[in-house]
């Protein structure tokens, strides 16, 4: 059964293949590391989650076919999309999707989720791509500026809606996220320092004020630091997570060798699947898969650095940064390295809007690449 | 380029497949050890009633029976023995 | 700062995120790689309880006498159940446990605690599915082996006990524990977290227990149990023996005590001094080294036989009896001359020839070897002595190969009781062989002690053990007993017969013995040993179908 699932969508995908080859050539570095990664997901999420069902592994192969088909049609066509749909509306959209999600159902006192029959849509991931987007075109047409206070506070301001509302939904991982690319973008379009240190410094009193009014986060910190304590109760999933990581050892047990997948690990298809990965394939195969996200990095700023307009330069960085923080950041979650937030690994973790979403930006900055004819300076901004 | 991929694509598959492989032997190992345990119990169960059936139909039952019945104990002389004999 | 410079700086940052990541994956999988492995070890891998398996005991023919099996040893673990009304309903229900008796140990006992043990597997189906079926949580399950013997106390004194860990304590489970019990070492499985173990090639385990066959007939041994026991009740006696033999193999059928306790096997172990059964010995041994003829005969001394200042006394009327007088009428003073002209020296090597003295060897643990002092420490009146059943202690196994020799034709058969043990590879390892250990009589001396026995049962004491249409040989017994002060106790007899049947081929030598039977005048003379040897030969008999070989019908 699984080989009729692989062969559809190899076939698919050499299809597609050739279809590109005759009308356009995707940059190829970028695809090479997408398909990598695409594999290596499903691989994982096949290996972390068979022992108990096939389910998740067949609903990812699904995702992933429709997110290539998303990422190969963006490639080609984004730009001209872009032009259509301005940015501001699908933030909007956005809004209203996210505010949709705080009236539905909660899953774990979270509302992440706007829940459409068999279907979850989690919006956040939409939230993601939406406010970057905007960020990026906003940024880009304020020409020759140093960027002042006044030019920034609108998009400050869209910035925190967005960040809000997903954050009153008690999820703070993507926010937390967003709110760090945006930073990003802010910062390469020109922002002060300044301004931006002022923004954290005002921030920080707000978290902390937060923490403490909800006591479970302190909780969560305590758990953080000290996982075995609680073993049995909060720390259990990051305890366990460690285990996970260090019993692999340089080498990992081997792939679909991971002991720990047998019912002992929550979320060991979705959030923490990278323990899974570093117990089957040990520090080596951690390391490949760091390297392939720096590559995916080095690439996609390469691109954002040769791309000839500010906004396609402010978009490509947005992605890159996006993708390859959100990486990292779910990386030293799993290692015990920050307090667990959910943030899924791209390309592993189990969920269609995430794999969607993913191979969506995979898909622009794919397009960007493709845009850039000559290489134009950029002026330097003070 | 093709080539490249292809090769991305065959790796994964021969990943897919060796994790396949040790996860189909975890599944079939607890499905075993299931069935073992089936089995084992069901002999213990079978064992037990062999058990009973030997007593039931033990000496000492069967005696009480047979007793019961009014059947009594058998004076050796009136036993007749049927043997065969060899046609040669 | 250009916008290049700026890409690049968050390109750096996020590198160095990526440094950090880096760092703690190596730390945690390097330095912590050991702890964590220990740790996820410790979840995932668990340790089967350890096992003792354990092999069969049989007759001869395959029926089982003892036998392991798998119960369940059920517990309640308090702080786990979560609806105590409906639990106990379903443990009275299934187990049989009054709620009484439940809510006393509930109340009693902190938290763990046992409910019934070896419950079998049938009621273990049972109250798992109510269980199952009403989500009862809370009880715990053992597993445990449990010795069943199908046939109740048969052979009880004989197989032994067991302790709870499978293991023999006494008797043949304790004298085969090494070939009968495997055990099996705990080992290490692994399991997924809500229970399930992950079956390995590893954790194969080949069953290497054996199974133990023994002589014994079970039918013939629960006969003989039952008629054993009546007797020895109705008598009140303190013990009884019962053995049954083949003369011509030397195999033991059936082998019995009364009272029956693991591991003491009196057929084996009890000591005594065999009185006149013995009496037969003695003649035998004086008509095969010529000392007397068939028809010699001996002066009774009116009853009152002087030797060297001691009186022996008898209870009959004639004043010459013959060979077989004397053994018919069970003359002590007739057979003390007989072995007082035999002589010491030569009774004492008899003696040996028939095998008394020394341990058989039929294979029992604390096999007695009954007690036979050297000739020279003899004075006259033992030689005398012994002719009538004094003077030299025996045991019963001893006693009933005695009597063998005239019954297969005068040799000296090895007693067996184990026949084979078979092994789960297929191995069978014959343990019992019909092997001779000596010729203890030429066949004429046999064939006359036949004739003499033969009329010790139609004329003389031994009537009662006649069974209709078969000619019985054997000899009764009585003893009085030697109490710990060194006197002989008046009251205190062991009553005995041996004999064998059909005496024209015998199919059995039967040794009853019945210590201190109370009540009756005739129980003292042998009388009841000879009635039960009666209903035993009768069963025998029956079972195997021997045609009769009496003409006088």
């Amino acid at each position: 059964m699984k080989n009729i699932y692989l062969d559809k969508n190899s076939i698919k995908l050499k299809d597609k293949k050739k279809k590109q080859k005759d009308f356009f050539s995707l940059d190829k570095p970028l695809l090479i590391i997408t398909v990598i990664l695409i594999v290596l997901g499903l691989v994982f999420t096949y290996s972390s989650s068979a022992f108990d069902t096939m389910r998740f592994f067949k609903k990812q192969l699904i995702f992933d076919v429709i997110g290539i088909i998303c990422m190969l049609i963006l490639a080609r066509f984004y730009t001209r999309l872009q032009e259509i749909i301005k940015p501001k509306y699908f933030l909007f959209v956005v809004w209203g999707l996210l505010i949709w999600a705080l009236f539905s159902a909660e899953a774990a006192h979270v509302h992440r989720w706007i829940h459409l029959g068999p279907i979850n849509i989690q919006p956040s991931e939409f939230a993601k791509l939406a406010l970057i987007i905007f960020l990026s075109y906003f940024l880009s047409k304020k020409k020759d500026i140093p960027l002042n206070q006044k030019v920034l506070i609108v998009p400050f301001i869209y910035t925190v809606i967005t960040v809000g509302l997903i954050a009153i939904g008690k999820d703070l991982g993507i926010p937390a996220l967003i709110f760090f690319v945006a930073t990003a973008v802010f910062f390469i379009a020109g922002a002060k320092i300044k301004w931006i240190g002022l923004v954290y410094s005002l921030a920080i009193p707000v978290i902390i004020e937060e923490c403490f009014r909800h006591p479970y986060r302190i909780q969560r910190i305590i758990t953080f630091l000290h996982p075995e304590k609680t073993i049995h109760g909060a720390g259990y999933q990051l305890a366990h997570s460690l285990y996970a990581i260090g019993s692999g050892g340089w080498f990992g047990k081997g792939l679909g060798a991971s002991e720990l997948k047998l019912e002992f690990l929550p979320a060991a298809h979705t959030d923490f699947i990278f323990a899974i990965f570093c117990e089957e394939v040990g520090l080596i195969g951690a390391f490949i898969l760091i390297m392939l996200f720096v590559f995916l990095l080095i690439r996609g700023l390469i691109i954002a650095r040769s791309t000839e307009n500010r906004f396609h330069s402010y978009l490509a960085a947005g992605i890159t940064l996006c993708l390859c923080l959100q990486a990292f950041i779910n990386m030293l979650v799993v290692a015990g390295g920050v307090p667990t937030k959910g943030l899924p690994l791209p390309f592993f973790s189990y969920g269609g809007s995430s794999v969607i979403i993913t191979l969506a930006m995979m898909g622009i900055l794919m397009n960007l690449a493709a845009q850039k004819k000559k290489s134009i300076d950029l002026q330097d901004i003070k | 380029m093709k080539k490249v991929l292809s090769l991305i694509l065959a790796v994964g598959v021969l990943f897919f497949i060796i994790s396949f492989l040790r996860i189909q032997k975890e599944k079939s190992g607890q499905r075993i050890a299931q069935l073992m345990e089936d089995i084992a119990f069901k002999e213990a169960r079978n064992q037990y009633l062999d058990y009973k059936v030997g007593i039931y139909t033990g000496p000492q039952a069967v005696i009480e029976k047979a007793k019961a019945q009014g059947l009594v104990a058998i004076d050796p002389t009136k036993v007749i023995v049927l043997e065969e004999k060899d046609e040669h | 700062m250009n916008t290049k410079k700026r890409i690049q700086f968050c390109g750096l940052v996020c590198l160095a995120i990526a440094l950090w990541v880096f760092g703690r994956l190596f730390y945690i999988q390097t330095v912590q790689h050991k702890e964590f492995a220990e740790k996820t070890q410790d979840r995932v891998y668990t340790q089967t309880k350890a096992d003792t398996f354990r092999g069969q005991i049989l007759d001869k023919n395959g029926v089982v006498l003892a036998k392991s099996l798998r119960t369940y040893a059920v517990a309640l673990s308090k702080k786990n159940v979560n609806n105590k009304d409906a639990l106990f309903k379903v443990l009275q229900e299934t187990l049989g446990v009054p709620q009484s008796k439940l809510n006393k140990l509930w109340r009693e006992k902190k938290n763990f605690f046992y409910v019934k043990k070896k419950v079998s597997p049938l009621d273990y189906e049972k109250l798992e599915k109510l269980l199952n079926s009403q989500k009862l949580t809370g009880v715990e399950l053992e597993r445990e082996y449990t010795r069943l013997y199908p046939y109740e106390d048969i052979a009880k004194d004989m197989i032994g006990a067991t302790n709870s860990k499978n293991r023999g304590l006494s008797g043949l489970e304790l004298m085969f524990d090494k070939e009968l019990s495997q055990e099996a070492p705990s080992q290490t499985v692994k399991r997924s977290r809500w229970g399930g173990i992950i079956y390995d090639k590893s954790l194969e385990r080949e069953l290497s227990t054996a199974d133990v066959y023994l002589t014994i007939d079970s039918l013939a041994q629960y006969q003989v149990e039952s008629v054993l026991r009546k007797y020895a009740e109705r008598y009140r006696v303190k013990s009884a023996i019962a053995l049954v033999q083949e003369p011509k193999t030397g195999y033991i059928v059936a082998a019995a005590s009364y009272p029956s306790l693991d591991g003491r096997a009196l057929p084996f172990q009890f000591t005594y001094e065999p009185g006149s059964t013995f009496k037969t010995i003695g003649a035998a041994a004086a008509l095969d080294s010529g000392t007397i003829q068939p028809n010699s005969i001996f002066f009774m001394e009116n009853n009152k036989w002087n030797v060297n200042g001691i009186i022996i006394k008898d209870h009959q009327e004639k004043p010459w009896l013959t060979v077989s007088e004397i053994l018919e009428v069970s003359s002590n003073i007739g057979a003390g001359k007989i072995t007082l002209d035999l002589g010491s020296k030569n009774l004492f090597s008899y003696f040996k020839k028939f095998g008394f003295g020394i341990k058989t060897n039929v294979g029992f643990l604390g096999e007695s070897a009954g007690i036979l002092r050297e000739f020279s420490t003899w004075k006259p009146i033992d030689t005398a002595k012994a002719g009538y059943g004094y003077t030299v202690s025996v045991s019963p196994i001893q006693l009933v190969g005695a009597y063998s020799v005239f019954a297969n034709g005068g040799t000296l058969m090895q007693p067996h009781l184990i026949d084979r043990i078979e092994y789960q590879d297929g191995r069978v390892e014959q343990l019992a062989k019909p092997t001779a250990v000596r010729t203890v009589l030429q066949p004429n001396t046999v064939t006359q002690v036949k004739k003499w026995l033969e009329n010790v049962v139609n004329k003389g004491t031994g009537k009662p053990a006649k069974v209709k249409g078969y000619r019985v040989a054997g000899k009764t017994g009585t003893t009085e007993k030697y109490n710990a002060s060194g006197k002989y106790e008046r009251n205190a007899h062991i009553a005995s017969f041996c004999g064998f049947v059909p005496a024209s081929n015998p199919e059995w030598t039967i040794l009853v013995i019945l210590d201190e039977p109370t009540s009756e005048q005739r129980a003292l003379f042998g009388s009841a040993s000879a009635k039960i040897f009666s209903e035993i030969a009768s069963y025998l008999l029956a079972m195997k179908g021997v045609p009769p070989d009496d003409e006088v019908l």
